[in-house]
């Protein structure tokens, strides 16, 4: 398969006005293939919204980035400008991701006036329409603004706005963290039905499990801006290696009462993100940390465990 | 008495550019003491309303009316309720930010030191000592660090814990949570939930819980109510309404959250 | 949620009232036919009190007091609503530029500092006093007082919707400087702008009168409400109350006027 982007080696670092600098990331190798979706997944401090934004050129990064054959460069906004084009974003709060003054219509239209797209009035148009047509909305909503929209609404037309040029790769962070759940899973299906109908590769940003788990075809645990495990869904849900990963499941709490759940506890708490850690990100967590795990190098690797499951590769040599 | 509360013909609605909205219909519900109800509803089920109204938490312009409620010892017959007598005492309120809730400009241990002042929980002497367990309590580790620090130098996690710990200092009889632990990572709300299920235990505490998430009243609640535009639309035991679900939005809901999308 | 429509919306009506006193204010001299001229003295006829036949009285010089009012507030509202006009469209792109992160931001803000170090309205006497006494001078006063102003206002509501999700939106799809700024910004700060406007109208309104009212600017026999003011100071005591009166009148309701409109604008704003 088709390796849509390539990232190895990734560090993100943001250095703050009181001198000290939050670790963002700390060391990613991933790859995306075509037409997949990779669940980010992670909980605060994690650094998978981050992620997100550096494969947008958001922000500035060390280590190697390839997108579409194209070497993603700190400040090449040539280049920058082209990748834009071919990747679309959905972020959370759909309200707050529109513009509450423009017009539903104009909000859809920017992304193609943005990358001078031209089209006859007659051509945009017709291209709105069919916009709010993938998303399962009336065209009576073109006209309307953000405001008078219901939440799933203006998800809906997130979407659509990020999918109008076309592009090949979807970025969604936590795109359905603040709908309802009927809503929620209403838009999920949605976003699965247009994935096969444009032929689209998703990376699908969520602290959810419950989400990620049912539309992801790969899953990438992140802990402290590094990952901790890798694989196929089915394989991660069903046979997780890594401590973290078995502790985050084990957080989930069946819908139904007479299915217990026992929480695997982690000790202690997330650390600072402002310190630089040396050897293993999980170490002052796992329950079976070992010397060797705090006085590894810093260059962080995944170990193939199974077929497409990877581990970090600390735990990895723990067993 | 075993009922710890009891709620009659409940009303809340809001006057708002000459419109009137009617967020909580005429609802009617108890609970009996030591047992944990979790109130579902989604956006605009007007269940932060209902839990608002019950501490006498709906200022201008709404306005709240019922045919009798009754907490605890106290009770009030037709909109007339002295909330003020149980508040900070005998009932606790977790509200759902804990930092829109946290006076930034001053330490956690101020914070407590308002609650105790206003309503004569603890001696001077032992204030510090309390404060200390109360924070232990609810799983924070380094309690005195964590007391003498200002709201904004703790995570969303430390704070929601602060928040908890303030509406269980005094050791209330009831607990009234809303959304309190939403936004919280997976991990941490698991923990929290924990901890309040020993109180509930160890201290003979009622808990009344206000959440959107089906899974924390499956495993947590002995009872539950189901809200939609302002009204109950189905209520009892969590095993019952889960298991058997009569209400059309109800059954709604349950699917949903087991829904597997392909 | 149930929402019941209970009654008639009257609050649109409200700034009927306002917009058709400023109007007056400004557009009247040049409709009505004064009974007497505002510009001829009548010292016979000085110090009357209000009457069918000067309605508002006269001044110490016999000037009728009703048709000056009137003729004042032409220019006192004139020079107000330029100044702040001309003030508002250098402040807007100062402000916008100062609200990037960029060193030609910073570089605004230090010359801003340096500009606001001095007391303004007393820049503006001096300046006026040293160039004369005009309309053009009195428009520049204004202009000085509230370019600093707008900036740093305009700064910080476009600070404020810079953080918006909207924007980081659209700085990802690709957006263009000036496009986040004229697409993005400025429709969303529209609203308190033109409110910010109309208040700072009602401000220079006070300070064009305090200006004549110490002779500096518009002064007789070019009338003026401030210049009115002061003339008929002296007669308070003396009982011919209404020689200051209605020019304090009248600069009240232009004020109230003023910041009424802000208010409305800042409401219908803010229901979208």
């Amino acid at each position: 398969m088709k390796k849509l982007v390539e990232i190895s080696n990734l560090f993100v670092e943001f250095k703050q006005t009181n001198k000290l600098s939050v670790h963002a990331i700390n060391g990613v190798d991933l790859n995306i293939f075509e037409n997949e979706t990779i669940g980010i997944i992670g909980e605060s401090g994690s650094g998978k919204s981050t992620l997100g934004k550096t494969l947008l050129g958001v922000n500035n990064f060390e280590g190697n980035i390839t997108i579409f054959d194209k070497k993603l460069e700190n400040k090449d906004q040539k280049l920058l400008r082209k990748i834009r084009k071919e990747i679309g974003v959905v972020f959370q709060e759909p309200f707050e991701s529109l513009n509450p003054r423009m017009k539903i219509k104009d909000i859809l239209a920017e992304p193609l006036l943005i990358h001078n797209v031209k089209l006859s009035s007659i051509e945009l148009n017709d291209k709105l329409n069919k916009s709010l047509e993938s998303v399962n909305l009336d065209i009576s909503q073109l006209n309307k603004y953000p405001s008078q929209l219901s939440g799933g609404q203006q998800q809906r037309i997130g979407i659509a706005r990020a999918i109008i040029n076309n592009p090949k790769f979807v970025i969604l962070d936590e795109p359905t963290s603040s709908l309802d759940l009927a809503v929620r899973n209403n838009v999920l299906k949605l976003l699965k039905q247009v994935q096969k109908e444009y032929n689209l590769t998703y990376m699908f940003i969520s602290h959810d499990i419950h989400t990620i788990k049912n539309i992801s075809d790969k899953i990438a645990v992140m802990y402290l801006g590094g990952i901790m495990e890798y694989g196929d869904t089915k394989k991660i849900i069903n046979n997780p290696q890594h401590p973290y990963t078995k502790a985050l499941l084990s957080s989930i709490l069946p819908t139904d009462p007479e299915v217990k759940q026992d929480q695997i506890k982690l000790k202690g708490e997330i650390p600072k993100v402002t310190t630089k850690i040396k050897g293993c990100l999980f170490s002052s967590r796992c329950p079976n940390p070992t010397i060797s795990c705090r006085e590894k190098s810093l260059e962080r690797k995944l170990i193939q465990v199974g077929e497409n499951h990877f581990v970090d590769q600390c735990c990895a040599e723990c067993k | 008495m075993s009922t710890a509360i009891k709620v009659s013909g409940l009303n809340v609605r809001y006057k708002v550019d000459n419109k009137v909205i009617n967020a909580v219909n005429n609802v009617s519900f108890s609970l009996d003491r030591k047992k944990i109800l979790g109130i579902i509803g989604e956006t605009g089920s007007g269940k932060s309303s209902l839990i608002r109204s019950l501490n006498g938490l709906i200022k201008e312009p709404g306005i709240v009316e019922f045919k009798d409620l009754q907490i605890l010892d106290s009770q009030g017959i037709n909109n007339d309720f002295k909330f003020e007598k149980l508040r900070g005492k005998n009932v606790g309120f977790i509200p759902q930010n804990p930092f829109g809730s946290l006076n930034p400009i001053y330490k956690i241990s101020k914070q407590f030191e308002f609650v105790n002042k206003r309503h004569k929980i603890y001696e001077i002497s032992e204030f510090n000592f309390q404060v200390l367990r109360a924070l232990k309590e609810v799983g924070i580790n380094d309690p005195e660090r964590v007391a003498n620090s200002y709201s904004f130098e703790l995570s969303g996690g430390m704070a929601q814990r602060v928040v908890i710990a303030l509406a269980n200092f005094s050791n209330p009889e009831i607990i009234f949570a809303d959304e309190p632990t939403t936004g919280l990572d997976v991990t941490v709300e698991r923990q929290l939930l924990d901890k309040f299920f020993e109180l509930v235990d160890s201290n003979n505490l009622t808990l009344i819980i206000v959440t959107h998430d089906l899974g924390i009243v499956a495993q947590y609640c002995d009872e539950t109510i189901v809200m939609l535009n302002g009204e109950i639309v189905e209520k009892g035991s969590v095993m019952n309404v889960f298991k058997n679900p009569q209400n059309e939005y109800t059954q709604k809901l349950i699917k949903a959250s087991n829904e597997e999308i392909s | 949620m149930k929402i019941e429509n209970k009654q008639l919306n009257f609050s649109n009506l409200i700034i009927t009232f306002p917009i058709l006193i400023l109007l007056f204010f400004s557009f009247g001299s040049f409709f009505i036919t004064f009974q007497h001229d505002p510009y001829i003295t009548d010292i016979a006829n000085r110090l009357l009190k209000p009457s069918t036949v000067h309605w508002f009285g006269t001044d110490e010089v016999g000037f009728d007091i009703f048709s000056r009012t009137i003729v004042a507030g032409r220019i006192d509202l004139f020079i107000s609503l330029s100044g702040t006009l001309i003030a508002l469209t250098m402040g807007l792109p100062l402000g916008l530029l100062a609200s990037e992160k960029s060193k030609r931001a910073e570089r605004i803000m230090k010359v801003l500092d340096m500009f606001q170090a001095f007391p303004l309205l007393v820049l503006a006497i001096v300046i006026v006093a040293m160039w004369g006494n005009n309309i053009r001078n009195v428009i520049f006063a204004i202009v000085l007082i509230n370019v600093p102003r707008f900036t740093r206002l305009i700064r910080s509501e476009a600070l404020t919707v810079r953080e918006k999700r909207y924007i980081e939106v659209a700085v990802t799809m690709g957006a263009s400087n000036s496009r986040i700024i004229f697409k993005h910004l400025m429709p969303n700060i529209l609203g308190s702008l033109l409110a910010q406007a109309s208040i700072t109208t009602a401000h220079s309104i006070v300070v064009v009168a305090a200006l004549s009212f110490i002779g500096i600017g518009v002064v007789p026999p070019e009338a003026s409400w401030g210049s009115m003011i002061r003339a008929g100071s002296q007669y308070m005591t003396t009982g011919q109350w209404w020689t200051s009166l209605f020019p304090g009148l009248a600069i009240l309701i232009s004020v109230i006027s003023f910041n009424t409109i802000a208010q409305f604008i800042l409401r219908k704003y803010e229901s979208i």
